[in-house]
Formats: C-alpha cells, structure tokens, sequence
C-alpha cells in the first residue's frame, strides 16, 4: 500500500524511537509547568483565604505533592503506555486540584478583590 | 483462524484506544470549565466597582452550559462511534473474516484513533492559548486595579474611561467574539490537518492478503500499512508539543506574577484586617 508523498515524507523524518524520547522530554517540561501552575493556584487561594478569614488549604499540597513524586519516573519509563498512566496519574490529580479550588473559591475570591481593591483606595486617599 | 484469540485481540485493542480517548475528552471537559473560570475571573476584574460577590451573568453561563455540553456531546460521539459502527471484534464473532479485510479494518480502526487524537492535542493548545490570552488580560486588569487602586477601567490622555465599561463587558466583549472566531478557525484548521491523512487513506488497497492465521500476524499487516501515518502524525504531536509547552510556561509565569502582585498588596495594604 502506498502513502501520499507527504506523508512519507514526513514519516521519514521521524521515528518511533524519537517520538518516545522527545515525548519523556517535553512530558518533563509539561508537567513542570503544570506543578508551578497548581502551586500559584494555591498559594493565590490561600492568600485570597487569609484576607476573608478563612481556613487555608492543606490536602490540595498534599495532592500536588504525591504527583511530584511520580516526576522522576517519567524520565524512566521504558514505553510509551507507562509513560500515559504516568501522565494520567499526575495531570488527572493536577485537573481536579484547579477544578477544586475555582469552583470552591470563586465567593472566596470575589470578596477577596472587592477587599483588596477597597484598601488600596484607601491607601491612595481615594 | 482461532476466533477467541482474535476477539480477545482485537477488544483488547478496542479498549485500549477507548479508554485513551475518554482521558482525552476529560482533559478537555477540565480545560473548558477552567477557561469558563478564567473568563469569568476577567470579566468580574473589568467591573466598576468590584463586586463582593460573584455576580453570573445569566445568559453568558447558559450559554457556556450550553457549549459545554455540545462539546461533550460531540466529543462523546466521536470517542463512541467505533463500538456502534460494528467493530472489528464485534464483525469477527459474526464469522470468520477474510485477513486481508480483518487487517484493513484494524488499520482503519487505529488512523482513526491516531486522528482523533492528534485533533485532541490541538484543540488543547488551543484552549490554553485562549486560557493564557485570557488570564493575562485578567492578570493586567488585577495589576492595575492594585497599583492605581480600585476600578478595573483606565482613563484616556482626555479624561474618558476606556477598554472596561462599568458593567465590565464593552472591552470584554469584544475579546470574546475574537476569541470565539479564533477557537472556531483553529478547530476547522485542525480539523482539516488531521482529516487529511484519513481521506488518503481511505483510497489505499486492502494489504496483499498471504497465508495468515493468527491475530498478530493480522495487526502486523495492519501496522505496515499503518507505519507512515503513525510516524508522521507523531511528528505533528511533538511539534504541537513544543507550542503547548510554550503556552503552559506562559501561563505558569502569568500565575506566578499574579501570585507576587497579591503578595505586595498583602504587604502593603495589611491583608486580613
């Protein structure tokens, strides 16, 4: 059976093998950002929660950290199908967290700007 | 043929590249609720005065209901079709199948399992780029309403309010229809990209049929047509990847800033007072 040009074109440029390793490499990349991603949420949240005076979120950290853990394996995950519930088991956790904390905040937040946005007024002899 | 070994083959593969998609579809149902937050985090920041509580404008959140489950819908059908357009495991228990059709079905079955997902990984990076075009402009409104204190708008060089109207939605407005425009040519755009090796293939000639009688012979004929499509959609992964990774350090960057702004304001302004 024959492909378009192109297609072997590009197929020919690309392997199995380099998909694989590039995949390890910009997952690595991926996941890095979605950690600092989450962090800033909480950290915001948790700011956002002291200034309404309410309790800060713990077992949102405690999450984020259990997907640190999974990082290093996915350097060394030896297939592509380990590499995915890798993926799953870090991002799925990192989804949920950011789902969590807008839907749980989004009072929290909103009172959380009308204060902020009052005491700089105030700050500024408005 | 052993026909149970095939079935077990062949629904192994099924399901495999079912449950594949159905983690793409929940990623995309969470990029969607969080892009929904994330517009709406913006357009509360364009309001003036602020208000103390969030304030949902009805028609915009029924809209977005209503987008989110056509999206789910779509995406739902899409992900679902294969186990209800007679699967190749489903054909087999039927009867005994030609290989050379038993191999044209798999190859069929996973090219189009290989399209569906490279349209998934585009239409994440468009959704975060949307998410990061919006929550910078949200992030841009929340550092001036900190530094210049209070009301999201700004004022012109003659005095007059522009970008933000006071119900926040004249400036806000106009970037969603932009942003609606932009989602819907970069899906039509993906759509096209991703379609174009499926309708190719649809022209190709069923394997060379040999003597064959295992299911792993079946898939190996299936994956020598399938080689060039894979590689080359691969290709279009990883080069989708480097933008996606692009996109997801600017929106941790953003989240950070925005992170450091609340901070300083915390410090200056005396926080849970």
């Amino acid at each position: 059976m024959t492909a378009p040009h192109w297609i072997l074109w590009l197929s020919a440029h690309f392997s199995p093998e380099q998909y694989l390793f590039w995949t390890r490499w910009q997952c690595l990349s991926w996941t890095l950002a979605d950690l600092l991603i989450v962090f800033c949420l909480i950290r915001l949240s948790n700011q956002a929660r002291f200034v309404v005076q309410r309790s800060p979120h713990r077992f949102s950290y405690a999450v984020l950290g259990f997907t640190v853990l999974l990082l290093p394996f996915v350097i060394a995950s030896p297939n592509g199908g380990l590499l995915f519930l890798l993926e799953l088991g870090i991002t799925v956790p990192h989804f949920l967290i950011l789902c969590y904390l807008l839907t749980a905040n989004v009072g929290v937040y909103a009172a959380f700007l009308c204060k902020v946005a009052s005491v700089e007024k105030t700050d500024n002899g408005q | 043929m052993d026909m149970l070994r095939d079935i077990a083959g062949t629904e192994a593969r099924e399901m495999r590249i079912l449950f594949i998609e159905l983690c793409g579809v929940f990623w995309i149902v969470a990029e969607l609720v969080i892009l929904f937050f994330v517009i709406e985090a913006r357009r509360h920041l364009g309001r003036s005065p602020i208000s103390a509580v969030p304030l949902w404008d009805r028609v915009s959140t029924r809209r977005a209901l209503l987008f989110m489950l056509f999206a789910l819908a779509a995406l739902g059908a899409v992900v679902l079709r294969p186990l209800f357009w007679t699967p190749l495991s489903w054909r087999i228990q039927t009867g005994p199948l030609d290989v050379s059709a038993a191999a044209m079905l798999d190859f069929h079955a996973v090219l189009r399992h290989l399209t569906v997902w490279a349209a998934f990984v585009t239409v994440w990076v468009i959704l975060e780029g949307a998410m990061v075009y919006q929550g910078y402009s949200a992030y841009r409104l929340f550092r001036k309403l900190v530094l210049a204190g209070g009301g999201g708008a700004t004022r012109n060089s003659a005095g007059k309010t522009v970008g933000i109207s006071p119900d926040g939605s004249s400036g806000g407005q106009g970037g969603q229809a932009s942003l609606v425009v932009l989602l819907l040519l970069g899906a039509f755009l993906a759509a096209g990209i991703v379609a174009a090796p499926v309708f190719a293939a649809q022209a190709l000639n069923a394997p060379a049929a040999k003597a064959v009688d295992s299911w792993e012979q079946v898939v190996q004929l299936s994956e020598n047509g399938l080689y060039p499509y894979r590689n080359a959609l691969y290709l279009y992964l990883r080069i989708a990847g480097v933008v996606w990774i692009g996109v997801e350090w600017i929106a941790a960057f953003v989240l950070w800033r925005a992170w450091r702004v609340v901070d300083h304001a915390l410090r200056n302004g005396g926080g849970a007072s």
